[in-house]
């Protein structure tokens, strides 16, 4: 258990990519934190410079206060699943517990107790002697897990754990590994491209783009109030209407006009937008599930006709043309909308308070 | 080209057994010599030298006995062991080197890569005169160990190729896995990377057998008497200045064979490999 | 919103500590290569070096020597008979290689078919080249014995009367080119699979003529193990020395020398060391040359052959 800190960790490959800007984290003890980002953003590379297995070219990795920059993997006590598990077709599963354990030169009682003891723990006990071609992909993802807990770690480090595994499966052991997290109340960081693992998964997540950290956040926050069009773009499947929008001042309030429509701003939004003293030029951002079906509106309100009816159990997701060009998305409930056809053209309210601005030249949200 | 596509392939599957017949033939062609000594070898010594040459006869294990009486048993005692020698010491040189080249970034590593790579192609005839005057400088002329050396040369250089390929396919989350449950650069070599290419080694080690088992103009040039090899007694123990006993010389000849065939086997998933220095796969 | 981090200041500041395996790290990678350097360096460039110094002298049996400049490279440059061996083993070089290159080729376009059995007699094939060049010789010289050879009575049954392989020159050639062939038209054999391989299921679309197939499919996959076949064949044809030394002797006369035949007559049946030292200096020139054309026309055919692979897969 401690407090991971990466202190401005840059990452510059010799052909000088750089992988890695500045990226500031503390994780806290006994935290759960994710990476999330697309590929090439540079999470799994901080998840490795965090290992020992690449060399920051600049910055600090502390753990519990040390800093341990120049450590060699094995001296961080450290642990780590890898993407693909790293089993050796050769040994056995009790071969790859005994391996951290030989390597601390531990005493062969204690050794043969703490391997009872985390096969138990991962229900693997009657599988100690086999190897891995003889495991399905669950017991190879638990041997690997059980190989990095085994020596009891200060922080566990997992690397895209679950892509090797089926959907049923990976819904199965991504509940295991919270609740294993949690009883054993371990730091932990883990690095997925996976949004809904990250949301479901995380006490903290980070979210990464091009190398640069974009929002460090709770599941419900990143959710809610993305901090810039990347993250809300990334996040929420489907992920968040957007359309360019023009701000018009008007009394007390405002509105913002797109090619098709305008939406009305309350008081505070407005306020926010003159406050951000950008040159008005915005990106209007609605979530599916925030919008509402209507009647269809008069001139400039916002609606369309819809185009595709997606069904999702008991949710409907329909797009709908607000503009030429530019389709949206809503989630509704079936209940609500029992007569939506494709064809239809409807009308659309945004809930209250759920309209987010961002600037449409930096991305980074107003309101 | 015919015009019913069905028609065409039942024709077409058909047609593909007349491969077995030139399938057949060149694998004669390639046999025949094989076939040929050993049937020498089993040849009574009054009809060995028949003209025209004799096909059926009764066979016997008389050349094969002169064969195990005359020094000849002596000679693969030292092929055996200058190639056991060899085998062990250059593949020992060439695991390390090869897992350095293959995990380790160095300056000039194409150069020195390439390098060993052409020592193999060098010619016996360009070190024979050197090398004789070198065992002397030793005092290693004729011995098991000069001979080890200079063989050494030729394998490790294929060694090294054919066992970093083995090395490159190892995933690297292998080795990472190990560094973090605490294994040094060591340990990592020798209990993780060393295991997964037994494979490997193995090719490695039957591919330097066989090629000192083989290997004439140097043995020729560089043993006298203690150390020489099996196919130098080929040249002096069945041929002497009352003439040759071509029975015996077949006979020792297919002696030799043998064991390079096994060899041959126990490799053939790897023969390409370790023919073409690992270019190919 | 986001918790910001960093700001964070560690409990007691100090820098990195260094890790135990600091200097196992550092000294690795030269430790694994080392061996090998130095035993290289010993026994290929030092023996190299040694060679050129000795051809640079005159030794006498007594072992006394007497510096006499490039007077051996002069002396071989103008020596008519060392231009003839030269040109005989490139000329059998030359023949051995096409020969080997046509004759693996066709043996690899049926061995690649997918029949029951045939993997038995691939590894048939294969033995050959397994074999000690030196055995293969001795094969060859008791097939071809003029007296008792089996080859010998197959000529005269075929009506060619008795031929004397090893008294004719051009039989004398044609049996060493033979003995060569024999043993590693495998080779190819085995290289051309691999390659045919690559490109099983294009070819067997069977679209277009046969022909058009293989020109604009196959072969672009296979001038990589073409070119790999050609560079090691050439390289080991010139240097030749067994089927030489037990075929034909050299004979008739020295007409069938090869270069390595002659530098060991010289340097040690003639003990004219410095000699043979130069002549094996030659020859490790002329190999070093013809290595570097080789490779240098594989690294181009390499990109060719890509693109043309791509372009085959269009069609």
């Amino acid at each position: 258990m401690a407090t991971l800190v990466l202190d401005q960790l840059d990452l510059t490959y010799p052909d000088g990519t750089r992988a890695v800007k500045s990226v500031d984290l503390t994780v806290e003890e006994g935290e759960f934190c994710v990476f999330l980002g697309p590929s090439g953003c540079g999470k799994t590379s901080t998840l490795r410079m965090i290992a020992g297995l690449e060399h920051p070219t600049g910055g600090e990795i502390r753990i519990d206060g040390r800093v341990i920059n120049k450590l060699y993997p094995g001296e961080r006590e450290i642990a780590m699943v890898f993407q693909h598990y790293a089993l050796y077709p050769n040994k056995t599963v009790r071969d790859h517990f005994e391996m951290p354990l030989k390597a601390l030169r531990m005493p062969k009682e204690e050794r043969n107790r703490r391997i009872a003891e985390t096969a138990e723990l991962l229900h693997m006990t009657e599988l100690l002697n086999a190897k891995p071609r003889q495991l399905s992909g669950g017991q190879a993802q638990r041997t690997a897990i059980g190989r990095a807990l085994i020596r009891r770690p200060k922080l566990f480090l997992l690397d895209e754990p679950l892509t090797s595994l089926d959907a049923k499966l990976r819904l199965e052991t991504r509940t295991a590994l919270k609740r294993l997290q949690e009883d054993l109340q371990i730091t932990t960081v883990y690095v997925t491209h996976d949004q809904e693992e990250a949301l479901s998964l995380a006490d903290k997540i980070m979210v990464m783009h091009d190398g640069e950290i974009q929002q460090i956040a709770t599941s419900y926050e990143l959710y809610a109030n993305p901090v810039n069009l990347f993250v809300a773009g990334f996040i929420g499947t489907p992920p968040m209407n957007t359309v360019p929008a023009d701000f018009v001042s008007e009394r007390r309030d405002g509105i913002v006009r797109a090619e098709a429509f305008d939406l009305h701003l309350t008081e505070q939004a407005a306020h926010a937008v003159q406050a951000a003293a950008g040159d008005g030029r915005l990106v209007a951002g609605v979530r599916p599930e925030d919008l509402i079906v209507t009647e269809p509106g008069g001139e400039r309100e916002l609606g369309g006709r819809v185009t595709v009816i997606e069904q999702q159990g008991d949710e409907w997701i329909a797009s709908i043309d607000v503009a030429p060009g530019t389709i949206w998305k809503v989630r509704t409930p079936r209940l609500d909308t029992d007569e939506l056809q494709t064809g239809q053209r409807v009308g659309l309210r945004i809930r209250p308070g759920r309209l987010r601005l961002f600037d449409a030249i930096s991305g980074a949200a107003v309101y | 080209m015919s015009a019913a596509i069905p028609a065409n392939q039942v024709k077409h599957r058909g047609r593909r057994f007349v491969w077995y017949l030139p399938a057949i033939l060149i694998t004669a062609v390639f046999a025949f010599p094989l076939y040929w000594i050993g049937s020498m070898a089993f040849k009574p010594a009054r009809i060995v030298q028949n003209y025209p040459p004799s096909f059926r006869f009764s066979p016997t294990l008389d050349n094969f006995r002169q064969v195990f009486d005359s020094t000849y048993p002596d000679a693969m005692r030292n092929s055996l062991i200058i190639a056991v020698g060899t085998a062990v010491f250059s593949v020992f040189c060439a695991t390390l080197t090869a897992y350095g080249l293959s995990r380790h970034n160095f300056r000039r590593k194409d150069n020195l890569l390439f390098w060993i790579l052409s020592l193999r192609m060098l010619p016996a005839v360009a070190v024979i005169v050197p090398y004789s005057r070198m065992v002397r400088w030793f005092d290693l002329q004729d011995t098991y160990a000069a001979m080890i050396l200079v063989y050494s040369i030729f394998n490790i250089s294929f060694s090294v190729w054919l066992l970093k390929g083995f090395f490159d396919e190892i995933p690297k989350e292998m080795e990472e896995a190990a560094r973090i449950d605490g294994y040094g650069p060591w340990k990592v070599f020798t209990d993780v990377a060393v295991p997964l290419v037994i494979p490997g080694i193995a090719t490695a080690l039957v591919f330097s057998i066989i090629f000192s088992i083989n290997e004439f103009l140097l043995a020729f040039v560089l043993t006298q008497r203690e150390a020489v090899t099996a196919p130098v007694a080929l040249t002096n123990v069945f041929i002497t200045t009352f003439g040759v006993n071509w029975g015996g010389l077949s006979a020792a000849a297919m002696v030799l064979v043998a064991p390079v065939i096994v060899f041959a086997v126990l490799v053939r998933n790897h023969l390409l490999r370790g023919m073409s220095f690992g270019q190919l796969d | 919103m986001s918790s910001s981090a960093g700001s964070f200041p560690p409990d007691n500041p100090q820098s990195s500590p260094e890790s135990r395996y600091a200097g196992q790290l550092r000294a690795f990678p030269w430790l694994l290569v080392a061996p090998t350097v130095i035993l290289l360096i010993a026994l290929t460039i030092f023996p190299l070096i040694y060679s050129l110094y000795m051809s640079l002298h005159n030794f006498t049996l007594g072992g006394a020597k007497t510096w006499i400049g490039l007077d051996n490279y002069r002396d071989l440059l103008s020596d008519r008979s060392f231009w003839r061996k030269t040109w005989f083993t490139l000329q059998i070089t030359i023949f051995a290689v096409a020969i080997e290159l046509v004759l693996g080729l066709l043996c690899a376009l049926v061995l690649n078919k997918r029949l029951r059995g045939l993997g038995l007699l691939r590894m048939i094939v294969y033995i050959p080249m397994m074999l000690s060049p030196l055995v293969v010789a001795y094969f060859w010289r008791i097939m071809l014995d003029g007296s008792f050879g089996v080859f010998t009575w197959f000529a005269q049954e075929l009506g060619f009367g008795k031929p004397q392989w090893t008294v004719d020159l051009t039989l004398a050639k044609a049996s060493i080119v033979a003995t060569d062939v024999w043993q590693w038209t495998p080779f190819v054999t085995l290289l051309m699979l691999a390659g045919l391989q690559a490109v099983h299921e294009a070819a067997e679309l069977d679209k277009g003529t046969r022909w058009m197939t293989f020109r604009s499919i196959t072969l672009p996959y296979l001038m990589t193990p073409i070119l790999i076949a050609v560079l090691f064949r050439t390289i080991d044809t010139f240097k030749l020395f067994e089927a030489v030394y037990i075929i034909t002797q050299g004979g008739p006369g020295d007409l069938t020398e090869t270069l390595s035949l002659m530098a060991y007559t010289v340097g040690f049946e003639q003990s004219r060391i410095g000699m043979g030292a130069a002549i094996s200096w030659f020859v490790v020139v002329v190999i070093n040359v013809l290595a570097t054309l080789l490779i240098m026309l594989m690294a181009r055919s390499r990109r060719e052959s890509v693109m043309m692979a791509e372009v085959g897969d269009d069609e």
